[in-house]
C-alpha cells in the first residue's frame, strides 16, 4: 500500500513540475535571442511567477499582422496565455516591423504596471532596445517588475549601487589627497599679480560688442527620434471578458 | 601711396562693395557686412595692433657717502654670493652656503633699498614652524620622519626685491559667438551669430615684488609672497642689525621681464572678466602698454632654515613678516595614493553599510 501511495506522489510531482517546466516565458519569434539568453530569462521570470504569482511574458516578432501595437499586443497576450488559469501578468512585446514596444498587463498588472507613470517603461527598456541589447533590456524589465512587488534584498541593492559609491569615494579620495598634496606648500612661481591689483582700479574707456555676422545650419530630424523617450500614455481594452491596461512607444 | 584693403572678418578673403544691396560682399565665403561695421572693425584692428610696450623708471639713486661708510658689501668666497651688512656686524657665515668663509670688502656704489620689512616672526617661531611641518604635514616622505630633522642652518635674512608700480594700459579683441537653436518642421536650426569684442582700459598695479637675488630661487621667494608692503620703513643701515642682507645682485631691467609676465597674466584675465554672455570667447589680439612704470628696491625679510637628508640639503623659507612657509622637499606619491584609496575604501564601506541599513529598513528598495 504504501508503495503504491510512494508511486501515486512521485507521478503528482512529476506532473506539476512538468507543468510548471512548460509555463513558458519567452517566445523570441523575432530570434535575437540566443540560446543561453533565453535560458536566463526563462529562470529569471520563473523565479519571479513562484515567488509573486505574477506572470510576464517576453514576445518579439517581426510580423505584427499590421495591427498597431496596443492590439497586436493584447490579441497576442490573450491567445497565448489562458487569462483564467494566469489572470495576473503581463506581456511585454516588442514589434520589430514597426520599431515598437508595448506592453500588455491584465489583473494586478494593470494597477502594478498600466497606471505607472507613462514613461516609465521606456526608461528600463528603451536604451537598450535602440542599442541592440535586447537581452539586457529584457532581464532590466523582468528586475523591474519583480522590484516593484517584492523590495530588492540588501546584497542586490549592493550590487547596483555600490560602483557608484566606489567611483564617489575615489572622487572624494582624490579631492582629500590633492588638500594634502597643496598643505606641503612646495615652493612654486606664481604667475599673476592679481594680489597687486589696485581695488577697483579697472577703468575701461572702450566697450564695443560688435555683431559681424551669422551662419546658420540645418539638420533634419530623424523620424525615429520624434518618438524617442515616449512612453505614450496608457490606454485599457478587453478580449474575451478580460481587461488589459498597455502602454509602450517606440525605439 | 599706401592702399586699403577690406579684409572679411569671417574668411580673410579680401571684401567689395556690392552697389545694389550697399553692402561688402565677401566672394569666398558668401557672407555680406554693413561698410560700417567693416570701417569699425578696420579701426579696432589697427588700433590694437601696437606692440606691447612695457618700459620702467627705476628709483635707484645709491647709497650716500655717509651710510656707505656705515655698510659693509661681503663676497662669499665659496659661492661667490654678494652680501651686506651694517658697519658693526661680523658675518660669520653666508646666509646661502653656509659657508664661514667671508671677505669683508669696502661697500662701493650699490643699490640702495628704500625701504625695509622689519621681521615679525622671531626664531623661535620660525624653528616651531620648521618642527610642526613634519608633524602636520602628511605627505612627508618617510626619509623625513625617520630621524628627527636637524636645523642645519637658520639664517635671518634680509631680501633684495624690486617693487614694481604701474597701470597698464590694455587694448583686447576677442571674438565671440552667440548659439540658438529652434525647430523648424522636420529640421533643427542652429545660428551661430558671432562678434568681434573690444576692451580698452587700464588696470593698476601696486607694489609687485621681484626677487632682486640670483642666490634666492625664485620659486621660493614667489611662494612666500604676499608681503605686506604698507608695514614697510625707510632704510638705514641700523635696521639690518642681528641680521644678514643679499645685495641686489639682479639689476631691475632683469626683473622687469618677470614683472612685465605677471602683469600680463592679470590684466588678460581681468579684461577677460569683463566679456560675459557669450557661448565661444577666443581672444584674437591683445596690446598691453605699461604706463607709469616705476620700480624701486626694497629688503624684505626672509628665514631660511636648511635641513640634510643623505647629503643633500634641503630649504625651508618663512616669511618673516607674515609667517608664510614654503620649501623644496619632495612629497610622497606613494602616501599620496595611499591616502586617496584609503579615503575611497572608508567612503565605499559608510556608503554599502548605510545602503545595506536603508535597505532593512525598508527606505531604499
Amino acid at each position: 500500500m504504501k508503495k503504491i501511495l510512494l508511486v501515486v506522489v512521485s507521478l503528482l510531482l512529476l506532473t506539476v513540475s512538468a507543468g510548471a517546466q512548460a509555463l513558458l516565458h519567452v517566445d523570441d519569434k523575432a530570434g535575437v535571442l540566443n540560446y543561453e539568453e533565453v535560458q536566463k530569462l526563462e529562470q529569471q521570470a520563473s523565479e519571479l511567477f513562484e515567488q509573486t504569482g505574477f506572470d510576464v511574458i517576453i514576445h518579439t516578432t517581426r510580423n505584427s499582422q499590421g495591427k498597431g501595437p496596443r492590439d497586436y499586443s493584447f490579441d497576442y497576450y490573450h491567445g497565448f496565455r489562458d487569462a483564467s488559469a494566469y489572470p495576473n501578468g503581463a506581456a511585454l512585446v516588442i514589434m520589430f516591423d514597426t520599431r515598437d514596444y508595448y506592453e500588455a498587463a491584465r489583473g494586478s498588472g494593470i494597477t502594478l504596471l498600466t497606471y505607472r507613470e507613462s514613461h516609465d517603461l521606456g526608461r528600463v527598456v528603451q536604451n537598450k532596445l535602440s542599442n541592440q541589447d535586447y537581452y539586457g533590456a529584457f532581464s532590466d524589465y523582468i528586475r523591474y517588475v519583480k522590484r516593484l512587488q517584492v523590495p530588492a534584498s540588501g546584497v542586490e541593492l549592493l550590487t547596483e549601487y555600490m560602483p557608484y559609491v566606489l567611483i564617489a569615494g575615489l572622487v572624494i579620495g582624490l579631492v582629500y589627497a590633492l588638500v594634502l598634496k597643496i598643505r606641503m606648500n612646495i615652493a612654486k612661481f606664481r604667475y599673476d599679480a592679481d594680489a597687486y591689483v589696485v581695488p577697483n582700479s579697472l577703468n575701461l574707456h572702450t566697450v564695443q560688442d560688435l555683431y559681424l555676422y551669422q551662419t546658420v545650419t540645418r539638420t533634419k530630424i530623424e523620424s525615429s527620434s520624434g518618438s524617442k523617450g515616449s512612453g505614450g500614455g496608457f490606454s485599457t481594452g478587453s478580449r474575451g471578458g478580460t481587461s488589459y491596461g498597455g502602454r509602450g512607444g517606440k525605439f | 601711396m599706401s592702399t586699403l584693403t577690406y579684409k572679411c572678418p569671417s574668411c580673410g578673403a579680401p571684401l567689395s562693395y556690392d552697389g545694389k544691396s550697399l553692402e561688402m560682399t565677401c566672394g569666398s565665403c558668401g557672407n555680406t557686412f554693413d561698410p560700417e561695421t567693416i570701417a569699425a572693425v578696420n579701426q579696432i584692428e589697427q588700433a590694437d595692433s601696437r606692440p606691447d610696450i612695457m618700459n620702467w623708471d627705476m628709483h635707484d639713486r645709491g647709497f650716500t657717502e655717509a651710510e656707505k661708510q656705515e655698510t659693509r658689501a661681503y663676497s662669499c668666497s665659496s659661492c661667490g654670493a654678494q652680501l651686506f651688512t651694517e658697519e658693526t656686524t661680523v658675518a660669520t657665515a653666508c646666509a646661502f652656503c653656509g659657508s664661514p668663509s667671508v671677505i669683508p670688502t669696502q661697500f662701493t656704489d650699490e643699490t640702495r633699498p628704500e625701504k625695509i620689512i622689519p621681521f615679525k616672526i622671531e626664531k623661535a617661531q620660525a624653528e616651531a614652524m620648521f618642527r610642526d611641518y613634519f608633524k602636520t604635514r602628511k605627505l612627508v616622505p618617510n626619509l623625513f620622519l625617520k630621524s628627527r630633522n636637524q636645523i642645519d642652518e637658520i639664517r635671518k635674512l634680509y631680501a633684495p626685491y624690486w617693487l614694481f608700480d604701474c597701470k597698464a594700459d590694455a587694448r583686447m579683441t576677442y571674438r565671440g559667438t552667440t548659439v540658438s537653436s529652434h525647430r523648424s518642421g522636420q529640421y533643427m536650426v542652429r545660428t551661430t551669430r558671432h562678434y568681434l569684442i573690444h576692451r580698452a582700459g587700464t588696470l593698476a598695479f601696486q607694489q609687485l615684488p621681484v626677487d632682486a637675488s640670483e642666490r634666492l630661487d625664485n620659486k621660493i621667494s614667489e611662494s612666500i609672497e604676499p608681503f605686506r608692503a604698507a608695514d614697510a620703513i625707510a632704510f638705514i643701515p641700523q635696521t639690518l642689525s642681528g641680521a644678514q642682507a643679499n645685495r641686489a645682485d639682479v639689476d631691475a631691467q632683469t626683473c622687469e621681464q618677470r614683472a612685465n609676465e605677471r602683469v600680463r597674466k592679470s590684466t588678460d584675465a581681468a579684461f577677460r572678466r569683463t566679456v560675459s554672455g557669450y557661448a565661444t570667447v577666443v581672444t584674437q589680439n591683445s596690446s598691453i602698454k605699461v604706463m607709469d612704470g616705476v620700480s624701486s628696491p626694497v629688503l624684505y625679510p626672509i628665514w631660511l632654515i636648511t635641513t640634510k637628508k643623505q647629503d643633500k640639503t634641503y630649504t625651508f623659507a618663512i616669511n618673516g613678516q607674515t609667517g608664510a612657509l614654503t620649501c623644496d622637499i619632495p612629497w610622497s606619491k606613494s602616501k599620496f595614493f595611499g591616502r586617496m584609496l584609503s579615503v575611497a575604501g572608508m567612503v565605499a564601506g559608510i556608503g554599502g553599510i548605510a545602503i545595506y541599513a536603508l535597505s532593512a529598513l525598508g527606505v531604499l528598495k
